[in-house]
């Protein structure tokens, strides 16, 4: 099983969604969201479009944060995912500067969500695996991946844009479309072998 | 240096380093330890936005709710928004009120500390019921209940409203999106009309989204579906939006709608008249209808039915007797007159406006009115029909729509219905792939009068005149007016200009905020200050709440107990809600704080008042509950379920009741079986989805003539006269209301068609997928907040390139915008996705007000430059001037940006 | 020790200290305040530790190749301030490296972690060395036996340019993917840390002609050799329609070279020479900034198109970054005067 996501760009309409889901999920700390959705405008007036486009971590299969991290606490599992253990990592952020998909954040400070508040029930119950110090990032809904759901990025998406499958069978509905649209993963070129595919549009 | 040296003092005053002491935020409660390790899941109801019907799945962990998400059942099927996404921080906000406040500062203004006392909700709400008691007592009319989008939980405020026998229920939101006059007379429906997505080939959207531009979950599936399958969209705006993106962008002036609508009808009646739908023309609209010299139907002196020209028998007959021929086109002459049919007086009055015309006045070139016109009746493909489930429909997929940025003008109903009339061109009117009504379906809506045309339904039937008047909000002077907040300022303002015998003294909201929603909102905080006593049920501490005498806290939308018929009502239709029936049900989390459910406090209220028992109380009132939206298909109390009218009920045994009653279950499933499966799901046949299905054929008909307007503008003239009253505004010259109510529309210029020369540019306003229509506390909520913080977009004014370049402005400078009635100051933002007459600012952020959260309180207030003067609105509709004509100047970048914008 | 030298030395003394607090917060409370973001993950500590760090490996493997060169005759006490001052560049950059980490506690997770490979480690380890390295010439063991001095030389050489890879290293997974970076950025991270100990070594050669007699050429060559790998960047970056942003570097580099080549050819006065050290000395530590955090290393990726809605980054020093750096460069004052206090009042 090599996990893989497929983001159609023709039907994004860079709503977001994907963006908070991701944030309830994992509750990550403020100011930081694991999935970007990146927006840029496309032509002269009246010639012009708005575009966007999603990025959550690559979980690429040649991942260069791996490769510089120190202490081994990026790691890459069986099934494709790239996680952080947030006990190894010493925050060097070599990592980050290795990573051309921006997917990597470093806990400067945890606040609340809140500026000026102290921290709500929420963020006390579910904020206690973050260490300030450390580097974090999408782990690609790993546990609820492996308990049979999809990640909460492609459980949301209200245009139908995401979809998640495995990549390593060939007869799996994600392959079967990234074979037949001529999906293409984000900067092939510089080897690190995403695992995320994108319908041009 | 000076920024290092502050920094570098900072560091040492850390409160880790020192003792500081700073403002003190809100201590949350520990979680509770007894509930650890505790997994549930609730059924949820989203109420982030205005649509409010995405059923979800409320995960608690140790009693703490930590994920919402979409269920996969009707009708989002498991996908969700970013505001669904993020209700968890609408729960947990500190801004929130936490239990009830009464004001001890008698000064009122949006910046004064209205030093809050805390009380019990016994104080609160005896308080609160000795003045409703008293004001009933005096005159029960003088009981304004004010509610918004953010009060559509409720299943008693309109019993409550029943119960105090007071005509005064004032909505914040719908001036401003008064668009509902065409669909309740073409289709009978509330609030809008929309195409269908299921079979749609060629749509055209002004004005409006279809639910990507503000992201809703339901708006968004359906079109990304007809995109897919190859529909074309055609998307008429100033801006290139994220809709406009995914189809063809045609860049319009802003306020100038009408003119395109004009010039495209025109083409349509003049260059492709062969190429409509005749039939539909002749057998299901008054178009063959007879007019007399003065605009009314020639009726039969025998049965008085209005009469058409038979071509076979060569004269005037009533318009259904059998076996005739009616004429479509032409003038006969009748005893001694030349009559017209109804068809050729609306063709008369669309000659003028040529797609030339047009032109000079929206900027789309003659050439793409020309254009879209043959598309829009090629696609139409009038003379086909489609089967489904063996009934035969008249297949006509096209569909043209428009909403408040279209109609928010002096001209909005004559937009409205010019689109109706293109829609009624190629037939497509409740039929597959075309235009809808939003609602309920059933055979009542489109039933014919005697006149063998539909009732108008909704808000085309006009509000009754009573004279002294009783409506706050000035209905009998604008009978098809939506809400009226605006004119309500004036009417309190100045109560003996509109001849009231009564005084407003007690205000009663929930869920609303008309200074922040509305337009100029100095005028709403000075009414407020007028008023004797003013209660709002709140959530949190918004500008309106700031003006109150008492708060009642409310719960957030997560721990409301919610039990809801759902009813399609916006952006499009397919499939995933076609036919559906359904009651949805939001079980409530545990509450934080010390509010109560609105009901509760409606409930409360009425019973210390003494409006709770016997006949005309609040128990009848909920007997007698019948929906405005979708009457006895939504849940009204039928035998054997009724309440007694002199006890009390708990509200859930209320909410089993109505359960039961419910005509599409099955009499027996109450509130314990909703729990259990978590929704109650039917689905009616498809066909009958479409309102062609109940009166095929020739068995209505619509309004192509609009003696409606006719109608109700004569009716008003003559009340006006027989009182001898001027009309309120316009005692010089009531022209410019009279010029609205003609039968055939003509081009009106809006109110800020004649501004001054200085002010060369139109400012216009949209919706923004992060906070959408701004319910429920989404600019507040931090992580939407982040979402807009990031996107430059959010807060700035948008130029075109090459109007930025001759006014002198970059991207970042700060500029003053002024219109006639406010002005705003924000950083420009110079993007290609404007059209150059234009300036841009979107969504709703500012003003703010004391104790709201710092997130209120930053950005452009564009409402600011909204007027409430009721000559720039549409006497119609009563919809308010959306895109005032405005100047820029620049100003110097303001040194405290926290607190004037976000960057 | 001068009156000026106790002038410079308790000048030096309370910056270090009033920097020291900096470095200490940072210890103490991590990276909550700063001018680093996301965006720009290495800032000034990384820039002030690379340039440190590889001045201390410069003139550690510039001593080293001078005692290979002139055996028992090289200038001991010169050296042994040579080697204190290496200790407190080597020491300097640890600090400024382990401010920078998220976690300084767990520093020894870098040694423990079981990545040998990792640029990182191997930086680590060698700077660990290195800092023995140069205590043991600072406190002088060995300086008397010819074989001890040699072995120290060869060991220390081998260490310090290990060292000096390590640091180009970090991007190089980057860089084999033809990840913005020119051909040359390895070449000059080796060049420009043996130019920078050079400028050093030189200055403090000055009293002593026989090492400075060897010393100066080498700097001359070394400043060639470093402009013309600077220019060859920039026209290799023109080929490949890349930016290379070394202006500044080519700028100050150039006019150190032709300092020192007017120096070579006119032998006037001392100060045109000195003038060219210390612009060196700048130059590398310009270069560090550019090569290391502004365009080459930190960017936004480029979408299909450039995300021109999104608000372009900025990196504005914080004064904990400030008070960092110049707590650093204290230190490398502040160690070998504290060296030379003790030799000369203890024994």
């Amino acid at each position: 099983m090599r996990f893989g996501m497929l983001i159609n760009l023709k039907k994004c309409i860079g709503c977001n969604a994907c963006t908070v889901a991701c944030k309830s999920q994992n509750a990550t700390p403020a100011g930081i969201n694991f999935n970007k959705v990146k927006k840029y405008e496309v032509g002269t007036y009246p010639s012009v479009k708005l575009k966007h486009m999603p990025m959550p971590c690559m979980h690429c299969a040649n991942p260069t944060c791996m490769a510089v991290c120190p202490t081994g606490a990026t790691q890459r599992s069986e099934d494709g995912f790239v996680t952080v253990d947030a006990n190894k990592c010493i925050g060097c952020r070599a990592c980050m500067t290795g990573c051309p998909y921006d997917a990597r954040h470093f806990l400067f400070d945890i606040k609340p969500y809140y500026e000026g508040q102290d921290f709500t029930p929420f963020e006390q119950l579910k904020q206690k695996d973050y260490q300030k110090g450390t580097v974090i990032k999408c782990n690609g809904c790993m546990d609820r991946v492996r308990a049979g759901l999809e990640p909460a990025c492609v459980h949301t998406c209200i245009a139908g844009a995401r979809f998640f499958g495995d990549l390593d069978d060939p007869n799996s509905e994600i392959n079967h479309m990234i074979n037949s649209q001529g999906a293409t993963p984000f900067h092939p070129e510089l080897g690190t072998q995403p695992s995320v595919y994108y319908i041009q549009g | 240096m000076a920024d290092i040296a502050k920094q570098y003092a900072d560091l040492l005053k850390d409160k880790k380093s020192a003792d500081v002491v700073l403002a003190s935020p809100y201590k949350w409660e520990k979680v509770d330890p007894s509930k650890a390790g505790e997994k549930k899941t609730l059924f949820g109801i989203c109420r982030h936005c205005m649509q409010g019907d995405c059923s979800t799945l409320v995960h608690m962990e140790d009693g703490v709710v930590v994920k919402v998400e979409g269920n996969n059942i009707p009708p989002n099927f498991g996908s969700l928004c970013p505001r669904g996404n993020a209700a968890i921080m609408s729960m947990y906000n500190p801004y929130r009120v936490k239990t009830p406040l009464m004001r001890t500062n008698p000064e009122k203004g949006l910046d004064v500390d209205p030093m809050w006392k805390e009380i019990t909700w016994d104080e609160a709400l005896d308080i609160t019921a000795a003045k409703l008691k008293e004001a009933y007592e005096y005159d029960p009319r003088s009981i304004v209940i004010n509610e918004g989008w953010g009060m559509k939980d409720t299943l008693l405020r309109g019993p409550f409203q029943y119960a105090f026998k007071t005509p005064n229920m004032v909505g914040s939101h719908g001036s401003l999106c008064a668009v509902h006059y065409g669909t309740g007379l073409i289709h009978g429906q509330f609030p809008v009309s929309l195409p269908d997505l299921e079979y749609c080939n060629y749509h055209i959207t002004m004005g409006r989204s279809l639910g990507v531009n503000f992201a809703t979950t339901g708006g968004s599936r359906k079109l990304s579906r007809a995109l897919e399958r190859g529909m074309r969209l055609i998307v008429i705006d100033p801006r290139c939006s994220h809709e406009a993106s995914k189809g063809e962008w045609v860049p319009i002036r802003p306020g100038s709608d009408l003119a395109f609508l004009l010039g495209m009808a025109n083409v349509m009646f003049f260059e492709l008249g062969d190429k409509l739908d005749i039939n539909f023309l002749k057998t299901r609209t008054n178009s063959c209808y007879l007019l007399t010299q003065d605009g009314w139907y020639l009726r039969d002196p025998e049965t008085n039915k209005p009469m058409v020209w038979d071509k076979i028998s060569q004269k005037a007959v009533p318009f259904d007797t059998k076996g005739i021929e009616p004429a479509l086109d032409g003038k006969f002459k009748v005893d001694t007159q030349l009559l017209a049919t109804g068809f050729t007086t609306v063709r008369a009055g669309f000659a003028e406006y040529t797609p030339e015309w047009a032109e000079e006045k929206c900027t789309v070139p003659a050439e793409t009115i020309r254009r879209i016109a043959r598309e829009f009746v090629e696609y139409a493909q009038v003379g086909s029909t489609i089967e489904i489930e063996g009934f035969t429909f008249p297949f006509r997929p096209v569909c043209l729509n428009m909403e408040r940025n279209v109609m928010s003008h002096r001209y909005g109903v004559y937009a409205d219905l010019v689109g109706k009339l293109i829609n009624m061109m190629v037939g497509a009117i409740e039929v597959p792939g075309a235009c809808l009504g939003s609602g309920y379906k059933g055979p009542s809506v489109l039933a014919p009068t005697e006149d063998g045309t539909m009732a108008p339904g909704c808000e085309s039937k006009p509000c009754a005149w009573t004279f002294p008047p009783d409506h706050i909000g000035l209905q009998e002077f604008f009978p098809h007016a939506h809400t009226t907040p605006h004119l309500v300022t004036y009417a309190i303002e100045d109560p003996d200009r509109f001849h009231f015998d009564y005084k407003v003294k007690v205000w009663i909201g929930g869920g609303v905020n008309m200074v922040r929603t509305n337009g100029q909102p100095e005028r709403f905080v000075n009414m407020f200050r007028q008023i004797p006593f003013h209660a709002d049920i709140v959530c949190h501490l918004d500008e309106q709440a700031a003006l109150a005498d008492i708060l009642l806290p409310e719960h957030s939308f997560l721990e409301r107990v919610r039990v809801m018929p759902f009813f399609p009502s916006h952006q499009s239709f397919d499939r995933d809600v076609m036919g559906l029936q359904m009651i949805q049900l939001r079980q409530p989390a545990p509450k934080l704080f010390n509010t109560k459910h609105c009901d509760e406090i409606w409930y409360e209220l009425a019973k210390r008042a003494g409006r709770l028992f016997g006949e005309g109380g609040l128990n009848d009132g909920i007997n007698k509950f019948d929906c405005h939206l979708i009457h006895d298909q939504g849940m009204s109390m039928r035998a054997p379920h009724f309440l007694e009218l002199d006890r009390e009920y708990d509200y859930y045994d209320i909410i089993d009741r109505w359960l039961k009653s419910w005509m599409f279950g099955d009499g027996v499933s109450g509130w314990k079986e909703l729990n259990e499966k978590g929704a109650f799901i039917n689905w009616q046949p498809k066909k009958t989805f479409y309102h062609y299905y109940h009166w095929p054929e020739d068995k209505t008909k619509h309004e192509f003539y609009f003696i409606n307007l006719l109608k109700v503008g004569t009716a008003l003239k003559g009340h006006l006269e027989e009182n001898n009253i001027p009309f309120p505004f316009f005692e010089d010259d009531a022209t410019p209301v009279w010029e609205c109510f003609e039968p055939v529309p003509h081009w009106v210029t809006s109110s800020e068609w004649n501004a001054p020369e200085e002010f060369d540019l139109w400012a216009f306003n949209w919706k923004p997928p992060y906070v959408s229509s701004d319910v429920g506390n989404v600019v507040g909520n931090p992580w939407l907040a982040e979402l807009y913080m990031a996107d430059p977009v959010e807060g700035a004014a948008c130029l075109n390139p090459v109007t930025a370049a001759k006014k002198g402005l970059k991207t970042g400078d700060w500029v003053r915008i002024t219109a006639m009635h406010g002005e705003i100051e924000c950083p420009i933002l110079v993007s290609e996705r404007f059209h150059p007459d234009s300036i841009g600012i979107s969504g709703t952020y500012g003003p703010g007000n004391h104790g709201a959260g710092p997130l209120m309180k930053r950005g452009p207030h564009y409402n600011r430059m909204v007027p409430t003067d009721p000559r720039t609105m549409d006497p119609v509709s009563g919809s308010q001037e959306i895109a005032p004509k405005v100047k820029v100047e620049k100003i110097p970048t303001p040194k405290n940006l926290e607190k004037k914008g976000r960057r | 020790m001068t009156p000026l030298s106790w002038g410079i030395f308790i000048v030096a003394a309370v910056v270090f200290i009033i920097g020291g607090l900096t470095i200490l917060y940072h210890l103490v409370f991590g990276l909550d305040k700063t001018g680093l973001t996301d965006k720009y993950p290495w800032g000034l500590n990384i820039q002030g530790f690379y340039a440190l760090s590889s001045f201390g490996t410069g003139l550690l493997a510039m001593m080293s190749a001078l005692v290979i060169f002139m055996g028992a005759a090289f200038p001991v006490e010169i050296f042994r301030l040579g080697a204190s001052i290496a200790l407190a560049l080597l020491l300097a950059g640890i600090f400024l490296m382990g401010a920078d980490l998220g976690k300084p506690t767990r520093a020894m997770k870098i040694a423990t972690g079981g990545r040998p490979n990792s640029p990182l480690f191997i930086d680590f380890v060698t700077l660990i060395v290195l800092v023995i390295l140069s205590l043991i010439l600072t406190c002088g063991l060995g300086t008397g036996s010819a074989m001890g001095m040699k072995a120290w030389a060869y060991i220390t050489l081998l260490i310090a340019v290990l060292c000096m890879s390590a640091h180009t290293m970090l991007i190089a997974p980057r860089l084999a993917a033809g990840f913005k970076g020119s051909p040359f950025f390895a070449m000059e991270t080796v060049i420009l840390a043996l130019w920078g100990g050079t400028a050093i070594l030189a200055v403090m050669t000055k009293n002593d002609a026989a090492s400075n007699e060897i010393v100066l050429p080498i700097l001359t060559v070394l400043s060639a050799i470093a402009l013309i790998l600077a220019l060859s960047a920039k026209i290799a970056g023109s080929l490949a329609d890349k930016k290379v942003h070394n202006g500044a570097f080519v700028g100050l580099a150039l006019i150190a070279l032709i300092l020192m080549i007017v120096w070579d050819l006119t032998a006037a006065s001392p100060i045109i020479w000195i003038v060219a050290a210390v612009l060196a000395v700048i130059a590398v530590f310009v270069e560090k900034c550019e090569s290391l955090l502004i365009q080459q290393m930190h960017f936004m990726t480029d979408g299909p198109h450039q995300y021109d809605l999104e608000t372009k980054p900025s990196y504005k020093p914080h004064a904990t970054e400030i008070g960092n750096l110049l707590c650093g460069i204290a230190f490398v004052v502040v160690l070998p005067y504290v060296v030379i206090i003790i030799r000369t009042f203890l024994f």
